[in-house]
């Protein structure tokens, strides 16, 4: 029983980590290098190649054996360069192929050749079944639109909807308001294994933009001189980066907690998924959220720029908080399960 | 990475809960003081008759030379059977023993550990001074090596349990010149020797279990020096580790099961505008967010201990543990206020009394002794994240 890497785990890590450095720098973010919101072809099959997109697919759609571990590692890297979006709504797309039976499309997805969106309720003061007025995140390659509620997760055809473009806070995110109702859907599975995986890779991404902030600070604050020293020298600015560390060991204790549990479950277990799962959503949200803003104001002025890199952190944080689920519903789940006495 | 325990770790624990089943004590541990130190020795007595005490601890001292994993099989199983705790055997089971284990001699080993083990002989700390708690290298408690004995004269604060404990890990300073870390040396303090003086300090709960201890020309011999004259420092330090590294799966089972009374009772109290408690959102959400919070330093601690085992050795990273759980448990009574409204106050001054605003109180114990989180926050900036040292 332990929460270390073992080789094949640490493997992936820095595989992830340095496809994520090489092809997806943050400097792409930037508005005057920026080519448009989503990543080239070339860059998408590469990602493709690396065989994220379906880690835990059965052997019949072509799986390699992977499951929740490895899945939330490889997005836990991802956060740490506000990756496209896109991998994730297309690994929950294959995913849901998968689980309906239809390897064909899963493979397709996993291979990728197609791209999915995840699309959300705009009103919430419908029926979670009602379609008619929905936000993608995710865009304009989209072919399919992933739909979560508790009971069902669905896959839906995109072709021929009409999808009006949106501002976005987060600009590397396409956002678009549609409505998809008498859409196809291509493919359906019970909800609630797919959602709490969606909300481990979430949570995932969370924490590692959470770490690398941390990561950012810890640097600067070492080189960084006022009244003669480097800015770590005075508690104001050390203890609420021990603070950032504090909050990132929690969660990420508990993230990687919960990646077990889900895998585990998937053999049979039900260990208090959904427990360990919404607790690690609770706390990665919140590690984030705090962090990102203490790396701003740590910082100090350099950080309000938009030549700097902290505004992408904070901007892709509340894009992923409103993602899959919300904390009230989080917040729910927790209060309401039973945990297992060891 | 991995869930499972092994088919030894679930043997151990099987054979944990089927002892403890007919053997854990049925009657209540008594208020008195007298009447408490007994029954805790008596227990650790049982356990170790029993095969069970020192679960890490080496063979050779009455041990069961076993890993951290197993200690903490055994302390969840202890809690699971509504065990007593540890309470007076506390510092030598979680302090005085492991500094011992690390770097005392094997005449002090022998003669000591065992006794531990056995509930024959409690301890007390001796490291904080009235102008030495934070800045802990700056005590000044003096020692003078005079023969075969060092002689001991000055003031040790917060002491506790000093008012029954055998020995004291007693920190002086042996050389009159030295600053700061260096000239300290750790002493096997015998409370029982003429010169040394308890006096108990009343605490906010209306408890005295901490004491100022004073020291009149106090003899010790010098065998009873651990680690070799000047330093003291890096056995204290190892002392604090250690505690740093195991010594708080106890209080996160602690937490787990107060959040779970507090959402308990937040079901059905209601607040002062007539609504229950748990259908106010502000207080809902801080108990989701604490019951997480409580559910990763379980994950947490599973973390370290593998981090130990891999190193062999705690590292500052037990700092982090620290801050979190004594956050953690000061924020489950900040929201029982918020939450018992009224029944908050009703507090007779009683330790077996209301528990929500006596632990209230306590939390600062916590959050302060051992080195304050403030101090517990340096040590992770500059030891676990290498930022440059402020002072």
């Amino acid at each position: 029983m332990d929460l270390l890497l073992d080789e094949e785990q640490s493997q992936i890590v820095d595989s992830t980590a340095s496809f994520a450095r090489k092809e997806l720098p943050l400097e792409r973010l930037h508005e005057k290098t920026r080519a448009s919101d989503f990543v080239d072809d070339s860059v998408w099959s590469r990602i493709a190649g690396m065989g994220w997109l379906g880690m835990t697919l059965s052997e019949a759609s072509g799986g390699v054996g992977y499951s929740e571990i490895e899945e939330m590692l490889v997005f836990h890297e991802l956060g740490r360069v506000c990756a496209p979006l896109e991998i994730m709504s297309t690994v929950l797309a294959a995913k849901i192929g998968d689980a309906a039976g239809q390897h064909e499309l899963a493979a397709s997805l996993a291979a990728g050749q197609a791209v999915a969106a995840l699309t959300v309720n705009r009103d919430p003061t419908l029926d979670a079944e009602d379609l008619s007025s929905q936000m993608l995140f995710g865009g304009s390659q989209a072919g399919y639109a992933v739909h979560l509620t508790k009971d069902w997760a669905r896959l839906i055809d995109l072709q021929g909807t009409d999808i009006i473009p949106v501002p976005n806070l987060d600009k590397s995110v396409r956002l678009g308001e549609t409505d998809l109702r008498n859409k196809k859907i291509v493919a359906q599975a019970p909800g609630e294994r797919i959602l709490q995986t969606a909300n481990l890779l979430v949570s995932a991404q969370l924490q590692g933009a959470a770490e690398e902030v941390m990561n950012l600070i810890t640097e600067y604050a070492k080189v960084r001189e006022t009244f003669g020293r480097p800015i770590a020298a005075y508690q104001a600015v050390s203890h609420p980066i021990a603070n950032m560390k504090v909050r990132c060991e929690a969660a990420r204790a508990q993230l990687f907690y919960a990646s077990l549990v889900l895998a585990e479950s998937s053999k049979g277990g039900t260990r208090d998924a959904d427990l360990h799962v919404s607790s690690a959503r609770l706390l990665c949200e919140d590690t984030a959220l705090r962090n990102v803003e203490d790396n701003i104001q740590l910082h100090g002025g350099i950080a309000v720029t938009d030549e700097f890199t902290a505004h992408f952190f904070l901007k892709r944080v509340h894009v992923l908080k409103r993602m899959v689920s919300n904390a009230f519903t989080q917040s729910e789940i927790v209060l309401n399960a039973k945990m297992t006495p060891f | 990475m991995d869930l499972y325990e092994t088919a030894e770790d679930k043997a151990f624990r099987a054979a944990a809960r089927d002892w403890l089943m007919s053997n854990v004590p049925k009657e209540k541990r008594p208020e008195d003081i007298q009447g408490a130190l007994e029954f805790d020795c008596s227990w650790q007595k049982t356990q170790y008759e029993g095969g069970w005490a020192g679960v890490n601890w080496p063979k050779a001292y009455g041990g069961q030379e076993l890993s951290g994993f197993h200690y903490m099989i055994w302390l969840q199983e202890l809690w699971r059977a509504r065990a007593p705790g540890q309470h007076a055997n506390y510092t030598g089971l979680n302090h005085a023993g492991p500094t011992l284990i690390a770097c005392g001699n094997e005449a002090q080993k022998s003669e000591h550990l065992p006794r531990i083990l056995k509930g024959e002989e409690t301890w007390c700390q001796g490291f904080s001074e009235p102008n030495a708690g934070s800045d802990l290298a700056n005590m000044h408690c003096k020692g003078e090596i005079d023969g075969n004995e060092i002689v001991v004269n000055g003031h040790k604060t917060w002491t506790s349990n000093a008012h029954f404990a055998d020995f004291q890990e007693l920190v002086v300073r042996t050389d009159p010149a030295s600053k700061r870390h260096k000239g300290l040396t750790w002493i096997i303090g015998d409370m029982r020797v003429p010169g040394v003086t308890v006096r108990p300090i009343k605490t906010m709960t209306g408890d005295s279990e901490v004491n100022d201890t004073f020291y009149d020309d106090a003899r010790f011999p010098i065998a009873n020096i651990v680690g070799g004259i000047g330093n003291g420092w890096s056995v204290a330090m190892s002392t604090l580790s250690a505690e740093r590294g195991t010594g708080f799966i106890n209080n996160q089972m602690e937490v787990s099961e107060w959040i779970e009374d507090l959402i308990g009772i937040a079901r059905k109290t209601r607040l002062a505008d007539g609504r229950l408690a748990i259908k106010d959102d502000r207080i809902a959400q801080r108990l989701a967010f604490l019951k997480a919070q409580t559910v990763s330093i379980k994950s947490l601690t599973l973390s370290m201990l593998g981090e130990i085992q891999r190193r062999g050795a705690p590292g500052p990273e037990g700092s982090i543990m620290k801050v979190l759980v004594t956050t953690v448990y000061q924020e489950i009574f900040r929201l029982a206020s918020d939450i018992l409204g009224l029944d908050f106050l009703k507090y007779s001054y009683q330790r077996s009394g209301n528990m929500w605003p006596q632990k209230y109180m306590w939390s600062w114990v916590l959050t302060i002794a051992g080195g304050s989180n403030e101090i517990q926050r340096d040590i992770i900036a500059t030891r676990v994240m290498g930022l440059p040292r402020g002072r």
